[in-house]
């Protein structure tokens, strides 16, 4: 527990309080201050545009348009925006979307505390930083050109993917994304070309194999 | 177009058909053999006839030799003309001159009538006109059969017109009698028709008739046995469909607990985390708070170890095909299990394999392996899984305790041999156990492919 974050000032996005909490008081125990959070993807800009924290901690899972779009929006508000992102899933794919997108980190939840505020110290020192637990998944998941057709999907895809497989309409995730429902719609076409799925059914299926979603 | 109309006969009028064409050839050659007694009748008469009136002829002119010569023509005459014709011979008189004195009148039985020249030159017997003189006077005495023929004729028709009658009845009676007599058959296609439309309850009587009878007992008890197959084979599939609907449910509640594990125990092993670690931060200068929290960092560290292997072993499997989920499944135990050597070969082949195949796959060999680590002691697996003749075959064999070291047929946490069973039972096939003498322990699992590809192939 020899991490300092003294100074660091950092907002949380997660859709569970005890977390936060634990989180909160883990960085306060280290030096930093929470100065702002959320429990869902939305309102994580306000929250960021209201505070200007140097580190956004957010889970990937939440409520709404979820952590990845979130995130998405943050880098197209603020491009220097230092964000770790955080998941309770391990699998290779969501951490390379991440990254992609912009956050500076990636860390699975199940991480132990000290390593958590490493990565909270190395995000908010403008250093990458990615789980050392999937580092190697993630580096032979590049080497072996892996024929996953979800790499296949353009971020925007990715994440109506994760919507439509997590059980909502069209319409709904029009809503979330502030699309017109005939984007997504268009959306939805591309991905069940790209993944070769006829129905929803095999949508989820798709995305519970992949540890995009639980079943 | 004859042959196309009798096949369109049925079977009783063609028979009676035979029947009554049999009797009539037998009638033809009675008919025959009576023309030949005929025939051979009228000649003995006809032969008798001429030769009694030759006789009485003679006889009577030994009489009239001492009778003037010019009184003999009037008194032959007076004897003669009276009486007609003599037993079915013409009689005629001539004169040394040859002039004709006195020819007998035509017959008077059945006068008039004929018979058909072909049926006469059958009948009619041959013989040369008689001639007895009588001083200078000539009586020539001809032989006359036509009578007799007419009367073979009359009786030829007459046996023709009863043979006809009794032919008529013949094939009426025998119609009638084959009608009763294969009447069973009519019940018989009725039976195979209705079973044919699927009605297997159909059962025909024991008829009297031995062969129909016999037959009626095959069909009955083929019919049985039609309906043990049907009922065999419904059972089979409604076992079957049981399985599959205890796996498929097995598998949404797998489903459920790992998503309870996931969002509510792995949260919470999370959050809990997180405030130990806080804890640990603030009591550095309380060494016994301190170490219990370190603990409690510690601990939660194994219990999400502990719902991630779990989840693991819950969730299914991950994308790509079966192959190289095989293949991140195999390289994770023997990364777990280093004491254990694995030699793993896995022939899948080219082709589709269907989700359901995959999941059985990976989770039989996943139970497999696990059984290993947890009972077995070996310090060798072989596994080889493919699919050689289209079914697919899993083996795993291990140099471990043996069936000692099997877990009981119900495990405490997994699925143990049982499930495996089970799971496999519902794919339509079975797995088989076996415990060399050598020691370790050999699993075989078999069934059928019912991947999509697999199908099609089949269907092409």
């Amino acid at each position: 527990m020899k991490q300092t974050l003294q100074g660091i000032r950092v907002m949380l996005a997660d859709d569970h309080a005890v977390v936060r909490l634990g989180f909160r008081l883990l960085l306060e125990g280290a030096g930093a201050s929470v100065v702002g959070e959320c429990d869902n993807g939305e309102s994580a800009g306000h929250r960021y545009a209201e505070t200007l924290p140097d580190v956004v901690v957010m889970d990937v899972s939440m409520p709404g348009i979820g952590g990845l779009v979130a995130l998405e929006r943050l880098i197209a508000w603020d491009a220097k925006a230092r964000v770790l992102m955080l998941s309770a899933h391990n699998d290779d794919i969501v951490p390379v979307r991440a990254l992609r997108l912009g956050a500076l980190g990636y860390l699975c939840k199940r991480a132990a505390p000290e390593e958590f505020l490493r990565a909270v110290g190395q995000v908010a020192a403008n250093r990458r930083y990615l789980d050392p637990e999937l580092a190697a998944a993630v580096a032979l998941g590049q080497l072996s050109g892996s024929t996953n057709p979800l790499e296949t999907l353009s971020e925007r895809e990715l994440s109506v993917f994760i919507k439509l497989a997590e059980g909502r309409s069209v319409n709904e995730v029009a809503g979330d994304f502030c699309l017109s429902p005939s984007t997504v719609g268009t959306h939805l076409y591309n991905i069940k070309q790209k993944l070769n799925v006829q129905n929803s059914a095999e949508l989820a299926l798709v995305a519970v194999r992949n540890g995009l979603i639980e079943a | 177009m004859k042959r196309l109309s009798l096949r369109r006969l049925s079977l009783h009028t063609r028979i009676s058909l035979v029947l009554t064409g049999l009797a009539a050839s037998l009638l033809l050659v009675l008919a025959g053999l009576w023309l030949h007694g005929a025939r051979d009748a009228i000649h003995e008469e006809i032969e008798a006839a001429s030769r009694v009136s030759e006789q009485w002829l003679k006889a009577m002119a030994g009489e009239m030799r001492s009778v003037a010569p010019a009184a003999l023509p009037g008194r032959l005459l007076g004897v003669v003309k009276p009486l007609g014709r003599i037993r079915a011979n013409a009689l005629e008189v001539f004169t040394a001159e040859g002039v004709l004195l006195y020819r007998s009148p035509p017959p008077t039985y059945k006068a008039g009538r004929t018979v058909p020249a072909w049926f006469a030159s059958l009948l009619a017997p041959h013989f040369a006109p008689r001639q007895v003189a009588v001083g200078d006077l000539r009586l020539v005495l001809t032989p006359d059969a036509s009578r007799s023929i007419i009367d073979a004729w009359d009786d030829l028709w007459a046996m023709a017109g009863w043979a006809l009658l009794l032919l008529g009845l013949l094939f009426v009676a025998s119609r009638r009698a084959l009608d009763r007599a294969l009447h069973p058959l009519v019940q018989v296609m009725q039976a195979l028709d209705r079973t044919g439309s699927g009605r297997f309850d159909t059962r025909l009587p024991v008829f009297a008739t031995p062969e129909l009878g016999r037959l009626s007992r095959a069909f009955n008890g083929m019919a049985d046995r039609l309906v043990a197959a049907v009922n065999d084979n419904v059972r089979l599939e409604t076992e079957h469909e049981v399985a599959a609907q205890m796996q498929a449910r097995l598998e949404a509640e797998r489903r459920l607990i790992a998503r309870e594990l996931h969002d509510e125990l792995a949260q919470g092993i999370t959050a809990v985390r997180a405030l130990a670690g806080a804890i640990v931060q603030r009591t550095e200068a309380q060494p016994a708070l301190h170490s219990h929290a370190r603990s409690i960092v510690a601990v939660t560290g194994e219990m999400q170890d502990g719902v991630r292997n779990i989840l693991h072993c819950l969730r299914p499997p991950a994308p790509g095909g079966l192959e190289p989920a095989l293949a991140r499944m195999l390289a994770a135990w023997q990364l777990q299990h280093e004491a254990i050597a694995l030699a793993a070969e896995v022939r899948i082949g080219p082709g589709a394999v269907a989700d359901a195949v995959a999941l059985a796959v990976l989770r039989i060999v996943q139970e497999g392996l696990t059984n290993v680590v947890r009972h077995a002691g070996a310090s060798r697996v072989e596994l080889f899984i493919g699919r050689p003749q289209g079914d697919w075959e899993i083996r795993l064999r291990d140099n471990g305790r043996g069936r000692h070291g099997q877990p009981s047929a119900q495990p405490g946490s997994g699925l143990g041999l049982q499930g495996m069973d089970e799971r496999i039972a519902a794919l339509g096939g079975c797995l088989q156990t076996e415990s060399p003498a050598a020691g370790g322990f050999c699993l075989l699992a078999r069934f059928p492919d019912t991947s999509p590809g697999r199908i099609t192939e089949e269907m092409s």
